[in-house]
């Protein structure tokens, strides 16, 4: 090896020094992890009052993993119900409140929640700040979603129990005379609040990305979920207000005698209906967006491959954002009031963005080392289900089955393949993933192992049956059904899913606290990661950072890692580092022949600058 | 501009009165959020942030200061919950609720004077 030490006073340790193909670790560089602090409060009151990011990271995650066991205890209440013909478990106004709240607390509290989450934790590391712009109105967010959420599950100790009128509430039935109890005002106060939450926590996300970016991290060398949270944030903006509106104005119905949604004064459910879906369809993204954002992090590392169309999947998400705004009537083809053609194309529109992620999520992996890491294990779980559910909502968009099967449990397994499944498994990549990041340990691959395949087999047994079930036209929303054809035997085979599911969750549980007992090893880089979250120790210190690699590309920590080699990663790394000797106190020489080069560009450089000075 | 269009392709195909005014709405917000950025944009110029060849030592200055840890945001969230929750259930609640948030938002601006 033919290392030039240029500098007689050179130190001894170099860059790479020890690795015979001189790939940086990121250790080596910021020294080792676990001894500092974790910025993570310790006391209750700690917790309660805290406004740093990581600390309401991961809040807003144990929150909303909190709202999901609850949500999924409703779906017991709902398998238990339907396991056999007639009426056991529940009378069907108690039926109508637990799939109500089940729905609600799973799409307003567990599943946007946690993509809040991920804005709260990662997307400050990605981008290299120190926190969020406005902390304090971050922890006011935080806490006006706990508190809304749990008005909304108070409901049940209400005089006449919680809202039963569904997850989007149409009038006349959550009108006063159609839900006259307090639980329903509850319901909606709850979604008031966690919706202006969710508003204030969105302005917070773009003023953040916009304004602390670390030096070199232009727009579009984000991370792709960084991207993906700052375009949900957009959505959440533009459709949240228009739900809290349409929520006051169904209060104001039903608490002061307004009469937009009655129709016998001039008034309209359909512009209900209007309303509720203009925010309901963009919701479905808004829930998704932050998952694909998961799952783009993980393909490209565990293949090994920098991400296939790095701007193509950015132009999709903004493709889906803008589209998927425009597209909320064909939930109301039934109604027979909108202009079919028009939203049956813009919703048929929707597919081709999302195809391009697909195409371009295969293509990072195509031809790639891959390795079935737990983290990647989920995500191509995530991967398959996505497609599976895809084409059964393809088949919903068009308008002629989807007069069969609107209010079938046909559309009750389709969004569940797509909210529920996509999400979960999604979720539990993100959770392998970034779990030795934000714990400084790492989650048992044996036991990820159990809990995947567990989790796979018991998702498909649930929702599969359930696709059968509304083919053959069994009604959503009923707690009660003939024992016909196979009926019975496809829902106890759903149920049994269910039972599979909540076993899955075992294995995971057992990793989290043997993980939790086990010493903080993991390093700051253990997957050997592409993007600057993995720069910093894990957990982070206080604020984050306290070094930074240099940034010229998407993939940093890659570049850093690769920069002894001047023909991987992107150019002008080594430049970049060169440049800062003298200025960071972490700052060590390359190694090998490539430091050489780069040592002569640079000199050539600074006496060039020398000469024009 | 994009929900602009969108309206008026829609206005154009005949739909109904509701769905038009929403996308109108809609684009007047994207309009604001649209010229917030041009305006931030113009005034500020290029930020070392978004240069392609600036390193993390080429900023200068006090990355941010933050806050300590704060009662005000979990106080202020209990009070506008009771505030709205008011509504449905007695104006005592939304008074108690108006009293808490008040006194936050006084006392909040208290912190930050110093
Ligand atoms: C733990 C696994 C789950 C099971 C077994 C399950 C089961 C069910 C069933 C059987 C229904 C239909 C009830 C009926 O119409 O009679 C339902 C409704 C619903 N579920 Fe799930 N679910 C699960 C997870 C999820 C997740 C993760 C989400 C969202 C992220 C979700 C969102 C919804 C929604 C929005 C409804 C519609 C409620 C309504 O009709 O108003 N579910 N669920
Ligand atoms: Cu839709």
């Amino acid at each position: 090896m033919t290392t030039i030490d240029r500098k007689p006073s050179a130190p001894t340790v170099t860059l790479g020094g020890d690795d015979p193909n001189h790939l940086v670790s990121i250790d080596s560089v910021i020294g080792p992890s676990g001894q500092e602090g974790t910025g993570l409060p310790t006391t209750l009151v700690g917790w309660l009052t805290t406004t740093n990011h990581k600390a309401l990271g991961v809040a807003y995650f144990v929150a909303s993993l909190t709202f999901l066991a609850i949500g999924g205890g409703l779906a017991g209440i709902i398998r238990a119900e339907l396991t056999s013909p007639g009426q056991q478990v529940v009378s069907e106004q108690v039926y109508n409140q637990v799939f109500t709240i089940h729905g609600s607390v799973m799409v307003f509290l567990f599943a946007v929640p946690f993509g809040f989450g991920l804005a709260n934790y990662i997307m400050p590391l990605q981008i290299g700040a120190p926190d969020l712009a406005f902390p304090r109105l971050n922890a006011f967010s935080f806490w006006l979603y706990v508190i809304g959420g749990a008005v909304m599950l108070f409901g049940f100790a209400a005089d006449g129990g919680a809202a039963p009128f569904g997850w989007f509430a149409y009038p006349p039935l959550s009108g006063a005379s159609g839900s006259p109890g307090l639980g329903a005002d509850m319901w909606i106060v709850a979604i008031i609040l966690t919706g202006t939450s969710g508003t204030l926590t969105a302005v917070n996300v773009i003023a953040t990305i916009t304004m602390l970016r670390t030096p070199g991290m232009t727009l579009f060398r984000m991370p792709i979920l960084t991207w993906n949270l700052l375009v949900t944030a957009f959505m959440v903006l533009v459709v949240f207000p228009v739900l809290s509106g349409a929520l006051l104005m169904l209060l104001a119905d039903r608490q002061f005698g307004t009469k937009f949604y009655v129709p016998t004064d001039g008034g309209s459910p359909i512009l209900w209906q209007h309303l509720f879906w203009f925010f309901g369809h963009p919701e479905v993204y808004i829930v998704a967006l932050p998952f694909f954002g998961v799952v783009t992090e993980i393909f490209p590392v565990f293949a090994r491959r920098p991400v296939f169309g790095y701007k193509g999947l950015i132009f999709a998400t903004l493709t889906i954002g803008a589209l998927s705004t425009s597209v909320w009537a064909h939930h109301m083809f039934v109604t027979g009031e909108v202009v079919v053609t028009f939203f049956a194309l813009t919703s048929s529109l929707i597919a081709i963005p999302t195809g391009v992620k697909v195409f371009n999520w295969m293509g990072s992996m195509y031809g790639g080392a891959i390795t079935f890491e737990a983290p990647m294990k989920f995500a191509i779980g995530f991967l398959v289900t996505f497609v599976v559910g895809g084409v059964t909502g393809v088949m919903l968009a068009s308008p002629t089955l989807d007069f069969q099967l609107s209010d079938s449990f046909f559309v009750v397994a389709h969004f569940h393949y797509v909210m529920g499944g996509t999400v979960v498994i999604a979720l539990f990549a993100g959770i392998y993933f970034w779990w030795p990041k934000v714990t400084g340990r790492m989650l048992s691959e044996r036991l990820a192992t159990w809990h995947f395949w567990l989790l796979m087999i018991g998702f498909n047994m649930t929702f599969f049956f359930m696709h059968l079930l509304g083919r053959e036209g069994m009604p959503r929303r009923v707690p009660d059904y003939e024992p016909i054809s196979n009926w019975e035997l496809w829902n106890q085979l759903a149920t049994a899913g269910y039972v599979i599911l909540l076993i899955s969750m075992v294995p995971f549980l057992i990793a989290v606290v043997k993980s939790l007992r086990g010493p903080a090893n993991a390093g700051a880089d253990p997957w050997n990661a592409y993007s600057l979250e993995w720069a910093t120790t894990s957990p982070p210190v206080e604020h984050n950072f306290e070094w930074i690699p240099p940034i010229r590309s998407e993939r940093p920590v890659f570049d850093f890692r690769w920069i002894n080699h001047d023909d991987v990663g992107a150019p002008g790394v080594a430049e970049a580092w060169m440049a800062r000797e003298g200025l960071d106190d972490r700052w060590l020489p390359l190694a090998g022949p490539v430091a050489a080069d780069v040592a002569d560009d640079a000199n050539a450089a600074s006496s060039a600058d020398s000469d024009v000075g | 501009m994009y929900f602009l269009a969108i309206g008026l392709i829609y206005l154009a195909v005949g739909g109904d009165p509701a769905g038009i005014v929403a996308l109108l709405m809609a684009s007047g917000l994207g309009g604001l959020i649209a010229g917030f950025a041009w305006h931030f944009g113009r005034r500020y110029g290029t930020r070392v942030e978004d240069l392609q060849d600036s390193d993390a030592p080429d900023a200068t200055g006090v990355v941010g200061v933050y806050p300590t840890a704060s009662l005000r945001p979990i106080a202020l969230a209990f009070g506008t919950t009771l505030l709205v929750l008011g509504v449905p259930i007695g104006s005592w609640m939304s008074m108690i609720g108006a009293a808490i948030v008040a006194s936050q938002v006084l006392l909040l601006v208290h912190d930050t004077d110093d």
